[in-house]
């Protein structure tokens, strides 16, 4: 099973902000951690997996939920 | 007769492709953006005496771009005027499409949804309200299915209808777009309660993603790839060998009829027909190789090879998408220069371009292929299989050098990995016809021009010592390569020369001026010339020397920069000259043959 979490708060530049929520990645939506590999998180968002790196993830605040 | 202007739009991997392909049966031409010297492709499709002209666009998630191929896409949409704009949707994802829907009727009100993958929606558990869906943008929404024609009619209906109905002055605004997308979400998609599992695609995820099995995977693919273009592709080139002496044979006897032995049949023979024919064997082993490549783009392998080979490539500066563009390589340089414009900033785009030379084009496959016949029969597939991954590594290692300098910081990486499936065999299709009509375009009139002007070159002589221009010129050449044992052999540095202009033209120049008058004369020829070490040196300063003209001329428009053209050229020559003494000196030294 993957953890899910919730997002919190983006805290990226405009323009990757915009894609991160036209991906799914929106605040108060539910994100699946998938896998990690290497520097890249896969998440599932909406069913959907996107890999992101971990510098963008860093400044992503997601709040786990049980 | 009506012509309509549609502008094709839609996110990545949503079946975009296969609708052009399927809408215009064929590419009626490949174009420049205006201003830009980047392609797209326009199709044509005619119904009654209305013609609809569409122009291809590069897959985009909004308006707002992060790449110079966005960038391009965007500003085409905002400059140019369209009669209607075609938005194809995968159904399975209808809530990430949304938003580039939004954004295009703030540009018009001509908009029309191409609803494609609903069969896989509902085989996912969704189902989308269609009428609802119409209802609440105003806009027509047609279920389509992008890889059959026959359900495209409706929807070519609707492009008409919309291009023709009055246009509505006032323009729609969406001030909190993502809030309307939930409310359209919310109203129109029904969730059927299929508790499906789709298990044997996440076992292959779980592989293809993993941190170690995905990158052994992607070697194992890349092998199978060389194992398979040289095992088929072998049995398909001696055919074409076969074929290609009967058709020699029937050309020189008619023409012989015709005009009897002289400078015609001659040029006719050894000019035009030797050189041309001595690349053409190799087109179905160059056709397998391709198709392999856009197999691989086709079933949604690539997002997966490129998430787990982002830590290997990151400290490189090659960028994730920078792999597309080094895989693009292997087929044609030119090619992978231009999908440098996935890159999201200009010392990315850089770093990858200075890398994609040392990619061993398809060309230089046919160097390579035949050098490792004659000099390795039954280890091609090894051979060249190395040679590619050395070409690899020295390219990694140039990208690493020039992150150094450019001081270039790790990158903002997000990447959507889309669904495996089935390939559409008609878009594989389509992809390798375009690489054969280039392959016959640039062997029908470069090689042709090549073999005519070294046929020149052998056949007058200047000096009292009687030696032919080309003899002189390669000579000179030659006298360079004297540390990898083949100073003497003239027509390898004309052919080195020639191949400047095109690596295809290497294996042509050697059979004219090697006067053989088939493939297997001119291996004996080579073996009679060569050893084993001089030809290994020879195949890596031939895998690394100077790009072609083509590829010289693409950076040069790429980049913008007439210096990083001339750059290119010397540090490749540097590199492949320093290399191939390094690997002859070093097979001397351990006496390996």
């Amino acid at each position: 099973m993957n953890e899910v979490f919730i997002v919190e708060k983006i805290e990226v530049e405009e323009k990757l902000l915009e894609r991160l929520r036209v991906l799914g990645l929106r605040e108060n939506n539910i994100v699946e951690k998938y896998k990690i590999v290497g520097d890249v998180e896969v998440l599932v968002i909406g069913g959907r997996k996107v890999g992101i790196s971990k510098k963008i993830l860093k400044k992503i605040k997601l709040k786990k939920v049980n | 007769m009506k012509k309509i202007r549609v502008a094709l739009l839609g996110n990545p991997n949503v079946g975009k492709s296969s609708l052009f392909n399927s809408l215009t049966g064929k590419w009626e031409k490949v174009a420049n953006w205006p201003g830009k010297t980047v392609e797209c492709k326009i199709g044509i499709c005619k119904i009654e005496d209305i013609e609809i002209e569409l122009i291809d666009f590069p897959g985009i998630y909004n308006l707002t771009p992060i790449s110079e191929e966005e960038e391009i896409a965007v500003e085409t949409l905002n400059k140019e005027k369209f009669d209607v704009y075609l938005q194809i949707v995968d159904a399975v994802n209808l809530d990430k499409n949304l938003f580039l829907t939004l954004q295009l009727l703030e540009k018009s009100q001509n908009v029309i949804i191409a609803l494609n993958m609903v069969e896989e929606a509902e085989r996912r558990g969704i189902d989308i309200d269609v009428n609802k869906l119409e209802e609440m943008l105003d806009i027509k929404v047609v279920k389509i299915d992008a890889r059959k024609r026959e359900t495209l009619l409706p929807l070519v209906k609707a492009i008409v209808e919309v291009a023709q109905k009055e246009k509505k002055e006032e323009k729609k605004i969406f001030n909190e777009k993502f809030e309307v997308i939930d409310k359209i979400v919310k109203e129109v998609i029904k969730k059927i309660d299929r508790d499906r599992k789709f298990e044997t695609e996440e076992l292959i995820d779980k592989i293809l993603l993993s941190p170690v099995g995905g990158v052994f995977i992607f070697l194992l693919v890349m092998y199978a790839i060389f194992y398979l273009t040289f095992e088929i592709g072998g049995y398909l080139h001696e055919l074409s060998n076969v074929i290609w002496e009967k058709i020699t044979f029937f050309i020189i006897s008619t023409v012989e009829g015709f005009f009897g032995k002289g400078i015609i049949v001659d040029i006719l023979k050894n000019g035009i027909l030797l050189g041309f024919g001595s690349v053409l064997v190799f087109l179905p082993q160059i056709l397998l190789l391709s198709s392999f490549l856009y197999l691989l783009e086709e079933i949604g392998y690539l997002p997966r090879a490129i998430v787990a080979l982002y830590r290997f490539l990151k400290p490189f500066g090659i960028e994730g998408k920078g792999l597309i563009a080094l895989l693009l390589g292997f087929g044609c340089n030119v090619v992978a220069i231009m999908a440098t414009r996935l890159a999201s900033d200009w010392k990315s785009k850089v770093i990858t371009i200075l890398a994609i030379p040392f990619m061993p084009c398809s060309a230089r496959f046919t160097v390579f292929a035949l050098f490792s016949s004659v000099f390795f029969p039954g280890n091609e597939a090894n051979i060249v299989f190395l040679l590619y991954i050395f070409g690899i590594i020295v390219g990694l290692i140039s990208a690493f050098i020039f992150k150094a300098y450019l001081k270039k910081d790790s990158e903002n990486f997000i990447l959507e990995i889309p669904r495996l499936h089935l390939p559409n065999l008609k878009n594989i299709y389509m992809e390798v016809k375009e690489v054969l009509f280039h392959f016959l375009k640039r062997a029908g009139i470069i090689i042709v021009i090549i073999s005519i002007l070294n046929w020149f070159l052998i056949n007058f002589y200047i000096g009292e010592d009687n030696k032919n221009f080309g003899e002189q010129i390669g000579k000179f050449i030659a006298a360079f390569f004297s540390p990898i044992g083949i100073g003497d052999e003239w027509q390898i540095g004309l052919a080195l020369l020639n191949g400047f202009i095109a690596k295809e033209v290497i294996i042509a120049s050697l059979a004219t001026t090697y006067d053989v008058e088939s493939e297997e004369m001119l291996k004996e020829k080579i073996k009679e010339k060569l050893s084993q070490e001089s030809a290994v040196a020879l195949m890596v300063f031939i895998l690394f020397y100077l790009p072609c003209l083509a590829t010289l001329i693409v950076t040069i428009t790429e980049t913008k920069s007439i210096k990083i053209g001339i750059f290119m050229m010397i540090y490749t020559l540097f590199v492949a000259y320093l290399l191939s003494i390094g690997v002859y000196n070093l097979l001397h030294a351990i006496k390996v043959f």
